[in-house]
C-alpha cells in the first residue's frame, strides 16, 4: 500500500503561544490550555498516514481536536506548525507550503469534504444540481450540458432521485441533504474525501443508509477517506484503521477492531467501555 | 508434506491485558507455541477462560500480542510475523488470505446476506456477477434458505446468522481459517453441512485453527489438538 497523505507534527495553537505550550498540554496533562500563557493547543503534533484506497477513522469527544484537523486539511485555517504531504502519481504536494491559489486548486479538484452540517457544504437555497455544478465550475469544467449530465449522474449514484435535481436542498430531509453533499464532494472525482461527523444527528436507519452509501462509493471509486466521528459504530463499519484523539493529540492508533477490543490507552478504554 | 515449513508457526505467544480503571493486569496467554500446516485442522482445547479465543484474536491481530512470534507463510512464501506486521499489511492479508469466523456476525444493518458475503469477494478483485454467484453458492452450501438470501441478517435467527458468517469465510477461500465455535448455534443438519465445508477447505489445502465446544467435532475433524492453559505451555 502506498501513502496518499502523510501528516507530520501538525499543530494549531489559538492565542499568542509560548515555548512551553506543547509540553504543558495534551492528554497527559488533562487539558489543552497552556497554564503559562493561556493559549489553546487545538492540535498538538498530530501525525498520520492515509494510504491509497484506505478508510482511516479518527475518533474522540468534542474538543479533542478532530474537527480542527479537518479544518486545517481543507485550508479553512492555517497550521501553527507541521506538514502535510500529498502524493500524486508523478509528484508530491507540500500542502501548507504552496501558495493560496494552489491550495484552492487542490481543494477544488483533489479533495472532497462532507460536513456534519449541510449548510457548511451546500448552498441550501440553490438547486441540488446547481450545488454540484458550482464545484465543477470551480474546477473549470463548464459546458452546460456536461454540468447537467454529471450532476444527474452523481445524484443518482448517491441515491437522490433525478427528479429532485432542480429543487433546493433546504426542502430535503437531513439524510437527503447529506447525499447531495456527498455527490458534490465526489463531483471532481477527488482521490481524498474528508468526512466530518456525517451521520451525527440523523435517524439510525438513515445513518445506516449513509454509511452503506459511503462503503459502496469507496468500493467503486477506491477513494481514500478520513472519517472523523465521535461514534464508535461509524468507525467499526467504515474504517480499517482508527486514531483516537484527546486534548488535541493522538493517544492511540491501531486496527479498528483492535482499538475497540484491545484498547491500551486509559482514555480509549474509557471511551470503549462507555459505549458498550 | 512434513518437510514443508508450516503455514503458521506460533512461538512463545504472550498476551496480557492492563485494565487501567481497575489498576489490574490479566494474563491471558503466557507463552504458547504450536504450528498449523497447510491442509491440516488443529483444534484448540482448554477450559473456558483458558485463552483459546485470545489465541485466535492475536493471530487475527484484534489483540496486540505482548511477546512471541506468529510466523505466517503467505501465498508468495515470504514469511511474515503477524505479531509485528504493519497494520495496512494486516488489512491486506485479511482481504486476500485469512478468514476469522467469530460467534457474532458483524455487518452493516441494512445489507442483504448476499451482499455481506459478496462484498469481501469484490474486495479480492472478483467482478460483481462472479462475486454474487460465488456468494449464492456459499450461502446455499451453508444451508441458508433461498428466501433469506436477499434479506438483511439483522432479522435472522442466531443459527441463520451464523450460516451467513460461515458462508462469508468459506466463499473467500482463505489460506488460513480461524474458527471460534463455528457450530455452536446450529441444528444437527446444518452442523453436518459446516463439517463438510471445513473438510472441503482442508482438502483444498487451507490450514484451519478452530475452537469447538462440541467433542464430536473434535473427534471427527481435528488432525491434532493443542492445549491452551492460560499461562502454561501447550502440550
Amino acid at each position: 500500500m502506498s501513502p496518499l497523505l502523510e501528516v507530520t507534527g501538525l499543530t494549531r495553537i489559538h492565542g499568542q503561544g509560548c515555548p512551553r505550550c506543547l509540553e504543558t498540554t495534551g492528554p497527559d496533562h488533562g487539558t489543552n490550555r497552556c497554564p503559562l500563557c493561556g493559549s489553546v493547543v487545538a492540535l498538538n503534533r498530530v501525525s498520520l498516514t492515509l494510504h491509497r484506497g484506505e478508510v482511516l477513522g479518527v475518533i474522540g469527544e468534542s474538543g479533542s481536536g478532530k474537527s480542527t484537523l479537518v479544518r486545517l486539511l481543507c485550508f479553512d485555517e492555517p497550521p501553527t506548525a507541521g506538514r502535510a504531504v500529498f502524493h500524486e502519481t508523478d509528484r508530491v504536494i507540500d500542502l501548507f507550503a504552496v501558495d493560496a491559489a494552489r491550495q484552492r486548486a487542490f481543494r477544488d479538484t483533489r479533495l472532497g469534504v462532507v460536513y456534519q452540517n449541510p449548510m457548511l457544504g451546500l448552498d441550501l437555497s440553490i438547486s441540488a444540481g446547481g450545488n454540484i455544478a458550482e464545484r465543477l465550475i470551480a474546477s473549470e469544467r463548464v459546458r452546460y450540458a456536461f454540468l447537467r449530465s454529471r450532476a444527474r449522474e452523481l445524484l443518482e449514484r448517491t441515491g437522490v432521485p433525478a427528479t429532485r435535481m432542480d429543487e433546493p436542498p433546504k426542502r430535503f430531509s437531513g439524510g437527503m441533504q447529506q447525499r447531495v453533499q456527498i455527490a458534490k464532494a465526489l463531483a471532481t472525482e477527488p482521490p481524498l474525501l474528508l468526512l466530518d461527523e456525517i451521520t451525527t444527528g440523523l435517524d439510525l436507519s438513515v445513518q445506516a443508509r449513509i454509511l452503506d452509501l459511503v462503503l459502496e462509493l469507496q468500493e467503486q471509486l477506491a477513494v481514500s477517506m478520513l472519517v472523523v466521528t465521535h461514534d464508535l459504530g461509524v468507525v467499526r463499519h467504515l474504517a480499517s484503521r482508527t486514531l483516537v484523539m484527546r486534548h488535541g493529540a493522538v493517544v492511540e492508533a491501531g486496527l479498528t477492531d483492535q482499538i475497540l477490543e484491545d484498547p491500551h490507552h486509559p482514555y480509549t478504554q474509557e471511551l470503549v467501555s462507555a459505549a458498550l | 508434506m512434513s518437510g514443508d515449513p508450516p503455514l503458521l508457526e506460533v512461538a512463545g505467544l504472550e498476551k496480557t491485558f492492563t485494565i487501567h480503571a481497575r489498576g489490574r493486569r490479566v494474563v491471558a496467554l503466557g507463552g504458547l507455541s504450536f504450528t498449523v500446516r497447510a491442509g491440516e485442522i488443529v483444534a484448540l482445547l482448554g477450559p473456558s477462560g483458558a485463552g483459546k479465543s485470545s489465541v485466535l484474536k492475536c493471530i487475527w491481530r484484534t489483540y496486540r500480542p505482548d511477546a512471541g512470534a506468529i510466523r505466517y507463510r503467505p501465498a508468495d512464501e515470504c514469511i511474515l510475523d503477524l505479531a509485528t506486521l504493519p497494520e495496512p499489511e494486516i488489512v491486506a492479508l485479511r482481504v486476500r488470505e485469512l478468514a476469522f469466523v467469530t460467534q457474532f456476525l458483524h455487518a452493516l444493518p441494512r445489507l442483504s446476506a448476499l451482499e455481506v458475503v459478496a462484498r469481501p469477494l469484490r474486495r479480492q478483485g472478483l467482478p460483481r456477477a462472479l462475486a454474487e454467484e460465488r456468494a449464492r453458492s456459499a450461502l446455499a452450501a451453508s444451508g441458508l434458505p433461498e428466501r433469506l438470501v436477499d434479506l438483511p441478517p439483522a432479522t435472522f435467527s442466531g443459527g441463520e446468522r451464523q450460516r451467513v458468517n460461515l458462508a462469508r469465510a468459506f466463499a473467500a477461500e482463505p489460506r488460513l481459517l480461524l474458527l471460534d465455535e463455528p457450530t455452536a448455534s446450529l441444528d444437527p443438519a446444518s452442523r453436518e453441512r459446516v463439517f463438510a465445508q471445513i473438510m472441503a477447505a482442508r482438502a483444498r489445502g487451507a490450514g484451519i485453527l478452530a475452537i469447538f465446544h462440541d467433542p464430536e467435532a473434535i473427534e471427527r475433524l481435528a488432525d491434532r489438538v493443542v492445549e491452551v492453559r492460560g499461562t502454561a505451555e501447550a502440550a
